[in-house]
């Protein structure tokens, strides 16, 4: 995340090839964090909506920004905003149980089980990123987890 | 440790950020609480199922078909972009000092515009008179019916007015001395300084002395007129006698035409009748 600054101001000067290595640089974050939420049938276009907004957006930015941080943010607000029913059967098999049973997740609880037990953000990153204090995040991490645990429990046998 | 505390850690407890002893607490309570070991393995497998299989890279050709897709769109950045960039580094009180600085500058502005429009006395002398800063006996507009540039026979309150808006700093203070009403008492006579207004002194004098019903005279009672003075004594001393009935009006003019206070007369003082009233009027032309 140190090249953010620089990677701004690249942008800012009018290099295409800036926008070319955010895109790189975090678009399986992005993608992923999209499955999860909206599941495999809209994850790709949302991705894409979510970047073509961000270069839309990117010359407000101050050089100091944390891009990745910016970037999930971005993301979360996107995938809360634009709720769908997920459809896992494309995926495959344990990827698919995986979605099942975040399915089963409020979406408060599942972007905060998201960002931390999958994209292993800190839990201080996840407090910025869904804008809450700390312990708040924390609280919504362990129940968020709590409820996966009991709602993986009818699975344990077959993995 | 109670269960219900030790399934409130459970969460930290997976990620190792309990302290040694309450760590200590909760594995003892997992390891009495067969449910609550349940859940801990529960949690724990899907915790690891999302550590393995919860991370999808994007589909391959993401990055191309979305960089095609952002190469169609407008380009962002423009000049306009760059200037909101710095505009939003500017503190918001600097802006709002600005604006105040900028608003008092046009109000200060529109006042100086204002005046040509408002002055009254079309006497240019009077009018440079008005904008001399540094002098605060400078003359004002008491205007004679016998002046030749026909100007108003009232005292004009207005030129004080525009002297405040126009003049520099030192104008205040004298508009200030202007506006302070002078007690008059026909038993104390008062005198008068009449500075810098040239001829139209003797004119404005003789006016003030005619609408009072008084007449212009020296120390041994001697009439004045207007065109008994000459331009040559650039510096007079005279005498309004003035009837009692008038002399507060007289008065009134002659501190308005001053400009400034008068002050208590002393010395000697022209012959008159009862029920007149002497004032002294040092004028210099």
């Amino acid at each position: 995340m140190s090249e953010s600054p620089n990677l701004i101001r690249r942008f800012h000067a009018g290099e295409p090839q800036a926008f070319a290595e955010l895109v790189s640089e975090h678009k399986d974050d992005v993608y992923t964090l999209c499955l999860r939420m909206l599941g495999p049938d809209s994850a790709e276009s949302a991705t894409e909506a979510i970047f073509l907004q961000a270069h839309q957006d990117m010359h407000r930015l101050d050089a100091e920004t944390n891009l990745h941080m910016w970037v999930l943010q971005r993301t979360v607000h996107y995938t809360l905003a634009n709720k769908c029913e997920s459809n896992e059967e494309s995926l495959a098999e344990h990827s698919a149980l995986t979605q099942r049973i975040l399915n089963e997740l409020d979406p408060t609880f599942r972007v905060a089980v998201i960002l931390r037990d999958v994209l292993r953000l800190s839990e201080e990153e996840v407090a910025a990123i869904l804008a809450l204090a700390i312990g708040t995040a924390r609280s919504r991490i362990h129940r968020g987890r709590l409820t996966l645990g009991r709602n993986f429990s009818p699975h344990l046998d077959r993995t | 440790m109670d269960s219900f505390f030790a399934r409130n850690r459970l969460s930290a407890y997976l990620d190792r950020s309990l302290p040694k002893a309450e760590a200590e607490a909760v594995s003892e309570a997992i390891a009495r609480d067969i449910s609550l070991s349940a859940d801990l393995q529960a949690v724990q497998q899907a915790l690891k199922l999302l550590n393995d299989h919860g991370r999808q890279p994007a589909p391959n050709g993401f990055q191309a078909r979305c960089l095609a897709a952002i190469a169609e769109q407008p380009v962002p950045g423009s000049q306009v972009a760059w200037l909101q960039r710095r505009l939003a580094r500017i503190p918001t009180e600097f802006v709002a000092l600005v604006g105040a600085a900028l608003i008092i500058g046009i109000a200060l502005n529109q006042g100086i515009e204002q005046k040509p429009e408002t002055a009254v006395s079309p006497n240019p002398s009077v009018a440079l008179a008005d904008v001399q800063p540094a002098d605060p006996l400078d003359s004002n507009t008491v205007a004679s019916p016998a002046s030749p540039t026909k100007q108003s026979t009232e005292p004009i309150v207005e030129p004080t007015e525009q002297t405040r808006a126009t003049a520099p700093a030192p104008a205040p203070r004298r508009t200030k001395v202007e506006t302070i009403p002078v007690p008059f008492n026909t038993t104390s006579p008062l005198a008068y300084r009449i500075l810098h207004g040239g001829d139209q002194v003797l004119y404005d004098i003789a006016a003030i002395a005619d609408q009072a019903n008084g007449r212009l005279v020296d120390v041994h009672g001697k009439l004045f007129t207007p065109h008994s003075l000459s331009e040559a004594r650039s510096f007079s001393q005279l005498f309004l006698v003035a009837p009692k009935t008038t002399a507060a009006a007289a008065h009134k003019q002659l501190t308005t035409r001053s400009g400034m206070s008068p002050y208590p007369l002393e010395g000697p003082k022209p012959p008159m009748a009862e029920g007149e009233v002497v004032f002294l009027i040092e004028a210099q032309l």
